[in-house]
Order: structure tokens, then sequence, then C-alpha cells
């Protein structure tokens, strides 16, 4: 059976962590160390039996990863043409990048009207647990109340949702994810995933979701 | 003509053209007004075209229902009718009442027949269903009925009320326009095209953006269908557009011709002639060898807009692409090129991109473009292959390439076929294209130079000759004399001393050659006199004049002065003065300087006495040393010593007194010291020649001399 090839675009604004959300993924590595994507760049992934009900098929993931600076705004538009996939990433500690996403929706599905598998990353959870550990130390004292779960998916689809979203990620009082979701009208539930490319956390789930999502897109 | 109301499609004949359906239309519709009822209350302004000629129409009036009701509008109801109130006139009926009740008919139709609306309009449905009925019967003869009808019909409507016009047909006309087309899009094109020109031509002027959204989607797949069916047609029909890219070719063409002119003219060139003529193989094939050197490592097709690998041929295992990244990022720099380099409003296409002896080429369509790995130089057929590739497989496989999504299987692996044939270049094809233009180029060079050859072959000859010819006469040969040939010309260089030698030379090399077109380029020259030369005519003149009796010169030669001294003794002025005067002929000889003497004999004698040949003591002496002197001063003098005698006495006796008396001399004189070999001695009977009878005899007692030179 041949290999199927996929085209997905990581976009967002910059130093909100794409390019190392895709070293985590494909080299298993971090840095901290910021390096400022110029153009593009474009890492191959070879994906072996997503679907356990064709463990034969292959795929291979071409992820595009798209300078963040927002100079080159008519050069990304061409760098989006015909991808498959698209992850949107936003950092959970820059309500800017946040509110942002939006934008970076509705570009993505101007340049590509047709439905495309279409996430939201919200990168750095690693410094919000820092944080909320610190707290929890310091009121209780405990490392118990350390130990807060992060859901690796939700699903948003409704206003209401908004609010349970919050709570369970705990996330800070002025951190607004409303702002995703009211201006985003697509017809498919919005895969918001919560990421942290220097722990890994969420990192490969991501991936390998929407890996699947295109295949069965494809069906 | 049938009267009775029956309209089956059967009863009708094909009419054989359009006049005779007309005419059988309007009697069959005279026909079924007869059988209709009329009503005389409407009275609606519907105009009509129909017209017939009621005279022609001689039928007879059935019994009409006048109920005034509108008739039904099929044809059954129709005849339902007609059975109805039609009867045969009974014979009771008094046949002149007939006859008024048929003028009265007449009249009634007649004025009806003038006021044609009354008479159509209660018809109008019922044409309808004929028409259809008429339709479906005889397709052809229908329509030609209607022609000339509807032709005029439209056209006075048009007159009357565009607008409506327009908005009925509107309606029915794309679901018209589309049938014809299933139906025979050959037609329709014909129909149209003429006028489609000058309507898109007026719409564009009103309205452009219009007309661009209404074509834009649809104008691709158009276009690509258009290329299947007529593939020149649509070459010039894009032509303007694809202006660039035939300049771009149009460039590399003239830039390859270029470059094959130089290469021949140039040292590469002719290092080449050099190999191959040593090599023993032929110089197209070293030509080929040279620019041949390309190899194609990998074909993609790649998806224009996603970047993803279509199709992946690779030439060998050991060299292997990471295709999907390198068609990724040939995709961003295409992009990057495509927004960023151009300026505004133009779209600047990426073609090529080198590194190292590799290069990649790119060759873009609609919805997807070819990339190919090439090593080394690529022909330009090889090229033109590929841009040909490139255009079938968008013929082709356009519609699966748009709609790719990632998976290879979606696209049939015949395209595989063509792209092989880009991958494993036939060799062997090139090689009997090359040597064509390179024949061409060859004889432009190799017949001038043969020609040349010959030429200078032919001109060696002639100037080998010239040389022998020239070194054969001996007063020329000492001179350098050069034969040249220049622009078919026999041309002499050289000098020679005088214009003599030059016409000489140019005489003797036109007699040779006479084929020869000659030009004597010789220069005669004053050439300082060979001293030597100068010398020996000295020698050879002072050697000649003292042959002559009494001469006795000397010259010396002075070689910087070029003066001659000249020395010795003549007989006579007269000898030495033109002695002086050919010496002064003698090229190089500038003066003469002349100490000689003119001494023609000595006068000095000495006397004896008589019968006696003893020396006289008295002044013996001074003439003795007188004569040794002049001997010494003219070293290459003899004298001659002559003893004489007087007539007195026998002759025996005379004779040797007078030589006892030129001995006595000679002795003296070689006492006196004089070379003995100097001095000649001779006697005489006879008196000297000078003293005459009447003389004294003691004078001719003496002892003369007389110089000789030896």
């Amino acid at each position: 059976m041949s290999i199927i090839s996929k085209k997905v675009c990581l976009i967002g604004d910059f130093g909100v962590g794409k390019t190392s959300l895709i070293r985590r993924y494909i080299d298993r590595q971090f840095s901290d160390q910021y390096l400022s994507t110029i153009g593009v760049k474009i890492s191959q992934k070879n994906i072996n039996s997503i679907n356990p009900a064709d463990p034969d098929q292959k795929l291979k993931l071409l992820i595009w990863d798209i300078e963040g600076q927002t100079k080159f705004q008519t050069i990304a538009r061409n760098y989006l043409e015909g991808t498959q996939g698209a992850i949107i990433v936003a950092d959970l500690n820059r309500q800017d990048t946040i509110d942002r996403i939006s934008e970076h929706v509705e570009l993505v599905n101007t340049v590509n009207p047709k439905g495309l598998v279409l996430m939201v990353a919200i990168n750095k959870i690693d410094v919000l647990d820092e944080s909320i550990v610190e707290q929890a130390l310091l009121f209780n004292g405990s490392q118990n109340s350390s130990q807060i779960v992060v859901p690796d998916a939700i699903s948003l689809q409704t206003e209401k949702n908004t609010e349970k979203v919050h709570k369970t990620l705990e996330l800070p009082q002025n951190f607004s994810l409303g702002s995703i979701l009211s201006t985003i009208s697509t017809q498919d539930p919005l895969q918001v995933y919560t990421t942290s490319a220097k722990t890994g956390q969420g990192v490969d789930r991501m991936f390998e979701t929407l890996a699947y999502l295109l295949l069965e897109k494809k069906r | 003509m049938s009267s009775n109301g029956e309209c089956s499609p059967s009863s009708n004949q094909v009419p054989s053209d359009s006049e005779h359906g007309a005419e059988e239309l309007i009697n069959f519709l005279v026909a079924l007004q007869s059988n209709l009822s009329i009503p005389q209350s409407q009275d609606k302004t519907v105009k009509d075209s129909v017209l017939f000629d009621p005279q022609q129409n001689n039928f007879s009036t059935p019994t009409v229902s006048a109920n005034g009701q509108p008739p039904h509008s099929t044809t059954k109801s129709v005849r339902a009718d007609i059975s109805n109130t039609w009867q045969p006139p009974s014979r009771e009926t008094n046949l002149q009442e007939l006859i008024d009740k048929l003028s009265s008919k007449v009249a009634h139709l007649e004025h009806q027949i003038y006021k044609p609306t009354e008479l159509i309009n209660p018809l109008i449905p019922l044409i309808t269903e004929l028409l259809t009925l008429q339709g479906i019967g005889s397709d052809e003869s229908m329509l030609k009925a209607l022609i000339p009808i509807i032709d005029e019909a439209i056209t006075q409507r048009f007159q009357q009320n565009h607008k409506s016009m327009g908005a009925a047909i509107a309606q029915i006309l794309p679901e018209a326009i589309s049938q014809e087309i299933q139906r025979s899009p050959q037609s329709i094109a014909h129909a149209i095209a003429p006028e489609m020109g000058l309507a898109l031509q007026e719409q564009i002027r009103l309205d452009r953006s219009s007309i661009t959204e209404t074509l834009g989607p649809q104008m691709g797949e158009a276009i690509k269908n258009q290329i299947l069916v007529e593939r020149d047609a649509m070459v010039d029909a894009l032509y303007p557009v694809i202006g660039n890219t035939i300049s771009k070719y149009m460039g590399e063409v003239v830039q390859s011709i270029n470059e094959k002119v130089e290469s021949a003219f140039s040292f590469q060139g002719l290092s080449r002639k050099i190999r191959a003529r040593l090599q023993g193989i032929s110089e197209a094939e070293l030509i080929f060898k040279e620019s041949v050197g390309f190899s194609v490592q990998a074909v993609l097709l790649i998806h224009k807009a996603s970047g993803l690998v279509i199709r992946n041929l690779q030439s060998s295992a050991d060299f292997r692409l990471e295709v999907d990244m390198w068609s990724g990022m040939l995709t961003a720099i295409r992009s990057f090129v495509n927004e960023c380099v151009s300026p505004d409003g133009e779209i600047s296409e990426l073609h090529e991109i080198d590194y190292d002896a590799s290069k990649i080429l790119l060759e873009v369509g609609g919805y997807c473009y070819l990339a190919i790995v090439v090593k080394g130089e690529p022909s330009k057929a090889f090229i033109s292959q590929f841009r040909e590739t490139l255009g079938q497989i968008i013929l082709k496989y356009g519609t699966a390439i748009a709609a790719y999504d990632g998976d290879p299987a979606k696209i049939t692996p015949t395209l595989d076929i063509l792209l092989e044939t880009l991958l494993y270049q036939k060799i062997e094809d090139k090689r009997l294209k090359l040597p064509i233009g390179l024949i061409c180029l060859l004889s432009i060079i190799l017949i001038p130079s043969l020609f040349v050859l010959y030429r200078s072959i032919i001109a060696s000859q002639a100037k080998a000759k010239t040389a022998e010819v020239l070194d054969s006469i001996p007063e020329l040969s000492i001179y350098r004399l050069i034969p040249d040939v220049q622009k078919g010309k026999l041309i002499l260089n050289g000098r020679v001393p005088n214009t003599y030698f030059r016409d000489r030379a140019g005489q003797i090399v036109h007699q040779t050659l006479p084929q020869w077109n000659f030009e004597n380029r010789v220069i005669a020259v004053d050439v300082p006199p060979d001293p030597v030369i100068t010398a020996g005519e000295v020698e050879r003149l002072t050697w000649l004049f003292n042959e002559k009796e009494g001469v006795a010169l000397k010259t010396h030669h002075n070689y910087g002065t070029q003066s001659i001294e000249v020395t010795g003794v003549a007989s006579y002025l007269k000898d030495l003065e033109q002695f002086i005067q050919e010496l002064k002929k003698i090229p190089g000889v500038a003066t003469v300087v002349s100490t000689a003497q003119v001494r023609p004999f000595i006068k000095t004698r000495f006397y004896f006495d008589l019968g006696s040949a003893q020396l006289q003591n008295s002044e013996s002496s001074v003439k003795l040393k007188a004569i040794r002197l002049f001997l010494d001063q003219n070293p290459r003098v003899n004298l001659n010593v002559i003893g004489h005698s007087d007539t007195s006495g026998p002759a025996a006796k005379n004779q040797a007194l007078g030589i006892a008396r030129a001995r006595t001399i000679q002795n003296a004189l070689i006492a006196e010291g004089s070379e003995p070999n100097r001095l000649q001695i001779s006697g005489t009977s006879e008196p000297p020649p000078d003293i005459t009878p009447k003389e004294p005899l003691s004078l001719s007692r003496c002892v003369r001399f007389e110089v000789s030179i030896p």
C-alpha cells in the first residue's frame, strides 16, 4: 500500500512555540533557546498504522513550520495553500496570542475554503503548572495539591462550555477562552489542545489525533 | 387539402421547400378555421402576420355553431364539436336559401379575412397544439414551414416591444441552448463563434469585472477541454498570454546558437578538430561527448499548492533524495519567488536552481509542477521534451492532479510511463540529430580553408619558380630578390644597384610566369661602389696604359679618400692626360693626383773620338751620375744603350765600334752602381736618327739612350 502524504501547517504568533512543538514531536527534544524561524521550515514524520482498522496504511506528515512574524502575511498565505491540516498555536501566558487565534483560523479558512482539519494548541502549559505549583506550595505547604490534571483534549463547541473548560484547565482569571470561541464559526468542532513542548505533555496526542483525523477525512 | 379537420401527422406530406410548407400551413389553417365556431364578441388587438389569399380557397362553408364559446384546446374536443355541429345540408333546403346563406357567410368570411385578428385569436391555443403535434410528426418540415413566418413575426415583435420579448425568450434560452449544445456542440459553436468575439468585446467594454466573475471559474475547465479538442487553435488564442514563456524560450535558442558558433571558432573548437583527427573519430562524436554530459537523477511531479509529491522517480539507488522535503522546500521557494521577487502586478516564475554541477529544472503547470534534478548541462532537446511532458501530463491527468489529496494511488500509474521517458534519456536519438547542424558548421569552416590551402600551394610554387629563375641569372643572383604572392598577385621585392637590373629581373619573371599578374617592386638603389672593384678597375687601367710604348706609370689607391696617386713616367703628355681622365671615370674614384713625369727619352749622349771606344774624361763622370740617378728614380724603366759610329770606314768595323762604345758606357754605369740587367746594349754603323749627313761626323760618334719599359 502506498504511503499517503499530508501537508500540515503550524501557524501562530511569533514565539508561541511552533518550532518547539514540532521539534518535540519529531526529534523528542526541547531547547529553551529561542530561534526565530525565517520563512518556512519543513519537517517530515512517518506514522505507521495509525488506524487499527487498517494497520498497513502508512502516513507521512509534512509539517510546515511557518514564520510567526506578521511582516510577511502575503507569503504566509501562499505557504498555507493546499494544506490539509492546520494547527494554530498560542501561548497560554500571552493573552494577545490567544486573542489572535480567530484571525489565524479565518486566514486558514480563506486560503483553504474546503474543509480541513483544524486544531488549536495552547502551548507552554508547563509555565502555568509551575506557577500554580508554586502557589499551591505557598498556601498549602503540601506536595499533593501540585498534582493538577490538565486534560489533553477538550472539544469546545458552545459558549457554555467555556466556563467548564476554564475551570477544568484552571486558567487564570484574566485569561479568556471566550475570545477563541466567539469569533470562530466552523461547522466542525474545533479541537483545542493544551500542550507543552518542554515536557512533551499533550504533544504526541495532538499530532496523532490530527493524523488520524486526516486519514478519517480521506475516507 | 383536407377539409374535415383531421390533422394526423401522416396526412401531411413533407414539402420540398419552405414556401410550400408555408402554403400548406395556411391552407391547413383555413380548413381548420372553417371547422370552428368563431366568436364575434372577441376583439383583441393581436396582430398577425399570417396572410392568405381567400380566392385561392374555394371551399364549402360548413355550418358553424355560433354559440360564442371559445373552442377547446384539444383536438379531440374539436373533433367532437365538429361532429356535433356540422351536418350535410338536407335535400328540402331551398337552393336559393342555400345560396343566400353561403353568400352571407362568404361576406362574413371576407370581413374576417380583412380583420385577421378576429380570425386568429380563437385559433391561437389550437395552433400551439397543432404545432406540437406537427412537431412530433415531422420536425423538419415543420421547421421549414415555420422559418419564414417566425422570422418576420419575431422581427415585428421586436420592433414593437423588445423588452418583453427579451424577457420571454430569456427564460427558455439557457435551457434551449444547453440542450442544443448537448445535441450538437459543433453547430452551436459555429453559429455562436462569429458573434461571440464582438459580444465579449462589447461586454468587456461595458463592465469588465462582471465578465471576469462570470467566466472565471469555468474558464480553466473550458480551455482545457478546448485544448483536447483542437490544440492549435488554442495555441493561437493563448499566444499573447504566453508571450513571456516564448520569449524566454527564444532567448535560450539564440543563446545556444551563439555558443555553438563561438565554440566552432574558438580554441576549444580547434583543439577538438585536432583531437578528432588524432583519434580517428568524427568531430561530431567529440562534440556529442562534450555536450552530452548530463544525466537525469530524479523526476518529481509536485502538487503545486501543497507541495506534496505526486510522483517521484529516481535514477539510481545511491542517489536518494528526501523527496518530500525537497518538494516542500521547492514549493516554498516557488511561492516566495511568485510573491516577493517580482514587481507589483507581475508574477515571476522559478525556472532553475543550480547547485554544484547539478541543477533543478522547474516547469510549472496549472495544479502541479515538474521538477527535474539534472547533473551536468541538459541539452535543449531535453528541455523541450521536459516541457512537452508536462503539457501531456496536464492534459491527461489535470483533473486528478487538481484534486490530489496526498494519496498517490488515486492517480493512474500510466503517468509513470510519461515520467520515465524523462528519466531514461534515449541517447541514440540525439546522436542522429547532432551532425546536421555540425556538418553545416564544418563545411562553413572547411571549404574556405581548403580554398585558402589550394591558393597557398599555388602561390608557393610560383615563388619557388621565380626564385629559381632569378638565381640562374648570374648578375642578378648576387642580389636578394624575394618573390611574394598577395591577393593573387605575384610581387617581387628586393634591391638592385640600378634600374637596368631592376627591369631585367622584372622581365625575366614575367617571361617565366606569364599567367601571373606581376608587380615589380624591386628598388634600384645607388650602392656605394665596392672599393675592391674600384681597385681592380684602377689596376686594370694602369696595366692597359703601361702596355703603351713610353708609358711606365704607377697608381696608388687610397681607399679612405677615394683618391688615386699617379707616379711614373709616360713618353707623351697626351698619354698621361688620357690616363688620368680614364681613372676619374672609374666609380669610386673621386680625385686623381699625378706626380708622373712626361719624359720620352734621355738626351744625354757620350761622344767618342774617331775610331775610339774610350770614354772621354772631361764630362763623363757628371753624365754617368745623372743617368744613374734617372735609373734610381724610375726603377721600372730600363735603358737601351745604343752605340753609333760615323759613316766613314767599313760598316762592319763601324758596327763593332758602336757595340764597343755602348759596352764602355754600360760598364761605366755598372761601375757607378747601376744594375747590369737594366742596361741593354746595341751597336750600329748608322748615325743616330736625328743626325743628318750634313752635320759634322763627330756628332755621329756617340752613345745615346732609349728608355724602355719592360
